[in-house]
């Protein structure tokens, strides 16, 4: 009974919406932004981009093996909040983040730490297919290449080889590897790109809507490949798609206007979310 | 109800459409003609050019030689019968030469009119007999039916470049000289025969001797040297410039200052190489060296510029790939970018190149219109440039000359030709790799 | 903060949404359930009336009209499974459609005992043994279970229109008055062996006061319906008492 007083004590709150639509502290985010195991932290991140701030104290943690979907409006910050998890912001002139972020205990906006590494164990999928436009090979083999993952050709092979495989694509190019990345179909290229993320084994994989330029087939594959990856990676995925959030996912965050609104179990958020706001997105009544 | 007006049905949208459609398609048809007309009249001048470039400067491949049976007496050549070289080159051929021309016309006695038979040979045709003979010493003491290279003037006349109806005070060549050609001529001795002088000799005052070889090694050597500096420097500036200067107010600056230096009258970097190279820095003058430095000093803005564009045409996607993968921007930019760029890069760069190998101006500046006989051996030597060359000969008053002029341009033409042909091969083979 | 969570009017939950089909796909289902609701409150009337006041020709009718509250049942299935294809609904919108869904079925079964009440009407005529059919006390009895049945179903279906909690707060609070009023009913017809009924004819009539007994249950699980879609919370199978007091207690 104590749990169904609590809910309703946030929700009689959330509907009646008076007091939690007014004034609400821009940190106060509704439900757990913790997790019991987690790999990366954030703890008040603020993202300015020159004078106008985009992200707006937000604390989040990405937990081992699981599938956080970050969803919201377009302008929500999420993509941007996905891209300071591994520094992709640095290359944005007039982009400043305080707050910290840290992966397994190092802040990774430490003076001294090295992005090149972090982007290592950090790694990016982004929203259109971005094969280099080389051979299928090389653009799995360029990172472990320019790494020094490996220290032989035979090694690389097999690295290559087992990439492709986790990523599904190795049974389809594995008698072209020598042809061009760009040739394949946008969800190979997808996977292609995934490969070749895995392939310099990163323990957190970034994924900014990875299926909106793909063909409903396609995405299935990819969800599907997200959830085999869950195994061995944490996954943040930003998604346009609802649904998509709500078949990948494990845990969702709400982004509103800059602000971390909801975060919770999909399932919690998908049938019965704690925030007007969540609830207004969701359901399709704005945004 | 009475009113007509509300019995009329409202009027549609297409009936409007339709009846501004007809205007419409009218001023497409105008605009279409106008646009046929200027690219037909821009290919009608382009054509009327290399018409009269090609009627006035085919000749000028062809030379005018005459057949004379040369004895190569011992006696004169070698008198010795060492065969010495120095021996050789040193024997007066231009007297078997005449003497062969006097047995062809036995019945000149004249003292004044020998010197006008004379006349009908080239100053350089000794030269030419020469080499001929020091090439195959075998000939010495033998009669050969030798073809000997005529005057301008004889060239001209053969040509049909003077008109024989012309009063002979008006013409160059007299009465007497065309019933000797005549006569030559229908004895089979007279000939058009291919011009390698043409492609073989630097320049010279006699137009038949006169040839290009000069200047197209000093534009070949200015070009080589231009290129191998402006291009590193010109696209490391843009990668620089593009991809890791901050933006800020610096740079701002030296990006107007870059685009206005493309835009700068070649002429002030004449001046520029003058007092600086030549002046301060003692760089040798009328050097390849001193041109492809004041070359590269005109170019670099327009590499820039290029590169730069090229640069920022190259999808942010693959940047961001090569950082997410974990590369460094070095890494990024020479693994990624540049050769992706490359095209872009060396489209601007051989624009650059073919305006370098067409400028004039600057050139005239530091020394390059000396008349330069030798070709260039190196970057060092001095040497002239096909352009300035061509400014010359226009300059010049022999009509010869005219021929010729017309001839340099189309070498000229040819080489950007090939440098155009390069571009877009070497377009292909980068873009060929996706 | 956007403007949109405080100016929504917290009204209906069903309208709003960026697409405004689907305000009318929803609004047209839960029409189809109001609809049917009424029908049924109708029915269970003339049932008991036919009942009360041995009105063959009444009883008639409403076995006739009963197929028309099955027709709007299979109309209602329609249309959810319509809005759950196209609209792929998520949260309240989902428990809205997942909610009249149930509630339909509850109707629907609401309607089937009306006209089982109306059957066993015709049943007691076929025994008829001459005289008056229901005395006195037993015909109130019958009445006032009608009376609270009818009320509670009839508030059932008007709170669905809202998805009103204090209005399935209400009707749970009545259960008890519509057991009183069964059991009392019941232990009239135990004792009632004098009135010169046969037993079929008792038999007959418990089956009737098990009906509107029914009718009263069922609003009591549309209500239930209604707080699952208002509050996110499912509260069937709870106890009734501490969900009633935990309800007031945040002031419904």
């Amino acid at each position: 009974m104590n749990t169904l007083v609590e809910t309703m004590d946030k929700t009689t709150g959330a509907i009646s919406s008076a007091d939690l639509a007014q004034d609400r502290p821009s940190a106060a985010t509704v439900g757990d932004v913790t997790v019991a195991d987690p790999r990366m932290t954030c703890r008040n991140v603020d993202v300015w981009y020159g004078a106008k701030q985009a992200i707006k104290g937000v604390s989040l943690d990405i937990g081992k093996n699981e599938v956080l979907s970050m969803i919201g409006p377009s302008g929500c910050g999420k993509s941007t909040f996905l891209r300071c998890l591994n520094r992709m912001n640095d290359t944005i002139d007039g982009c400043r983040v305080t707050g910290s972020i840290k992966l397994d205990e190092q802040d990774i906006y430490d003076k001294g730490l090295d992005p090149v590494p972090l982007r290592a164990q950090v790694g990016m999928v982004f929203q259109k297919p971005n094969p280099f436009p080389k051979s299928i090979y090389e653009n799995v083999a360029y990172g472990p290449r320019i790494h020094g993952l490996t220290n032989n050709k035979a090694e690389l092979d097999e690295l290559v080889e087992t990439s492709l495989q986790k990523a599904g694509l190795w049974n389809e190019v594995k008698d072209r590897l020598d042809q061009p990345g760009t040739g394949l179909s946008g969800g190979q290229q997808q996977r292609l790109c995934i490969a070749r993320t895995i392939a310099v084994s990163p323990e957190v994989i970034l994924m900014d809507e990875p299926c909106s330029a793909l063909d409903p087939i396609a995405t299935a594959i990819i969800e599907e490949l997200i959830d085999e990856l869950r195994a061995n990676y944490s996954i943040a995925i930003v998604t346009h798609s609802m649904q998509q959030a709500a078949r990948v996912s494990q845990r969702t965050a709400y982004f509103h206007l800059g602000d971390l609104i909801e975060v919770g179990e999909t399932n919690q958020i998908f049938t019965n979310p704690q925030h007007r706001l969540t609830e207004d997105y969701i359901t399709g009544r704005f945004g | 109800m009475n009113n007509p007006a509300d019995t009329t049905p409202p009027r549609r949208a297409i009936d409007i459409v339709n009846a501004s459609l007809k205007r419409r398609y009218a001023r497409e048809r105008r605009f279409r003609w106008l646009g046929a007309t200027a690219v037909t009249l821009g290919m009608v001048f382009v054509v009327l050019l290399f018409a009269d470039i090609i009627l006035k400067g085919y000749t000028a491949f062809q030379q005018t030689y005459i057949q004379l049976p040369i004895e190569l007496a011992a006696a004169t050549i070698d008198p010795d019968g060492a065969r010495d070289p120095a021996t050789l080159a040193r024997a007066d051929y231009m007297k078997l030469i005449r003497e062969a021309l006097r047995e062809q016309f036995p019945e000149v006695k004249d003292r004044r009119d020998r010197r006008l038979l004379n006349s009908m040979i080239s100053v350089g045709a000794p030269d030419l007999l020469r080499e001929r003979v020091m090439a195959d010493p075998a000939l010495i003491g033998t009669t050969q039916e030798l073809w000997i290279l005529a005057d301008d003037d004889i060239d001209m006349l053969v040509k049909g470049y003077i008109d024989r109806n012309a009063p002979a005070s008006d013409r160059r060549v007299g009465d007497q000289m065309i019933a000797w050609v005549d006569r030559l001529e229908a004895e089979g001795r007279v000939a058009k025969r291919f011009n390698t002088i043409f492609f073989t000799h630097g320049t010279s005052r006699e137009p038949e001797l006169a040839g290009i070889a000069g200047a197209l090694m000093g534009s070949f050597y200015t070009l080589v040297l231009t290129f191998l500096l402006s291009f590193p420097i010109g696209v490391g500036a843009a990668l620089y410039l593009e991809e890791f200067a901050p933006k800020n107010r610096w740079t701002d600056l030296i990006e107007v200052n870059v685009n206005n230096l493309a835009a700068v009258p070649s002429i002030v970097f004449g001046l520029l190489g003058l007092a600086v190279f030549i002046g301060f820095f003692g760089v040798p003058r009328s050097t390849p060296l001193v041109a492809a430095l004041v070359m590269t000093l005109m170019t670099l803005p327009t590499i820039i510029i290029a590169s730069r564009v090229a640069l920022k045409s190259v999808p942010p996607s693959i940047r961001e790939a090569a950082l997410g993968v974990g590369a460094s921007p070095l890494q990024t930019q020479f693994h990624h970018v540049l050769p992706l760029a490359l095209p872009g890069i060396l489209t601007g760069s051989i624009i650059g190149m073919a305006r370098a190998l067409g400028e004039t101006a600057p050139l005239l500046m530091i020394g390059m219109i000396a008349f330069i006989v030798d070709i260039p051996k190196g970057f060092n030597d001095a040497a002239t440039v096909l352009p300035v060359q061509i400014f010359l000969w226009a300059d010049s008053p022999e009509r010869g000359f005219v021929e010729r002029t017309s001839a340099a341009i189309l070498v000229l033409l040819a080489f950007l030709f090939v440098m155009n042909l390069a571009a877009v091969l070497l377009r292909r083979r980068f873009e060929r790799r996706w | 903060m956007s403007d949109t969570a405080i100016d929504k009017p917290a009204g209906d939950l069903t309208t709003g949404h960026t697409v405004r089909r689907y305000d009318q796909e929803l609004a047209k289902l839960r029409a189809i359930i109001l609809q049917m609701g009424e029908r049924v409150v109708d029915q269970t009337q003339a049932a008991v009336a036919a009942l009360i006041e041995d009105d063959e020709s009444q009883a008639y009718r409403v076995l006739d009209r009963e197929p028309l509250i099955d027709y709007l049942s299979l109309d209602a299935d329609e249309e959810v499974f319509r809005v759950i294809a196209r609209r792929q609904p998520t949260a309240v919108d989902l428990r809205i459609v997942l909610a009249l869904s149930k509630i339909a079925g509850e109707v629907e079964r609401a309607g089937d005992k009306a006209a089982r009440i109306a059957r066993q009407a015709l049943e007691l005529r076929q025994q008829e043994s001459g005289g008056e059919l229901l005395v006195e006390p037993l015909r109130a009895a019958f009445q006032r279970l009608d009376d609270k049945a009818c009320c509670m179903f009839e508030r059932s279906v008007h709170a669905v229109t809202s998805f009103d909690v204090t209005q399935a707060l209400t009707i749970f609070e009545n259960e008890s008055k519509l057991h009183e009023a069964a059991r009392a009913l019941r232990d009239l017809l135990s004792e009632s062996d004098t009135d010169g009924l046969v037993p079929r004819q008792t038999i007959a009539l418990f089956h009737c006061a098990q009906a509107l007994k029914h009718i009263g249950n069922h609003a009591s699980s549309i209500a239930e319906q209604v707080i699952y879609v208002a509050l996110g919370q499912d509260v069937r199978y709870r106890n009734r008492e501490i969900l009633i007091e935990t309800l007031r207690h945040h002031g419904y």
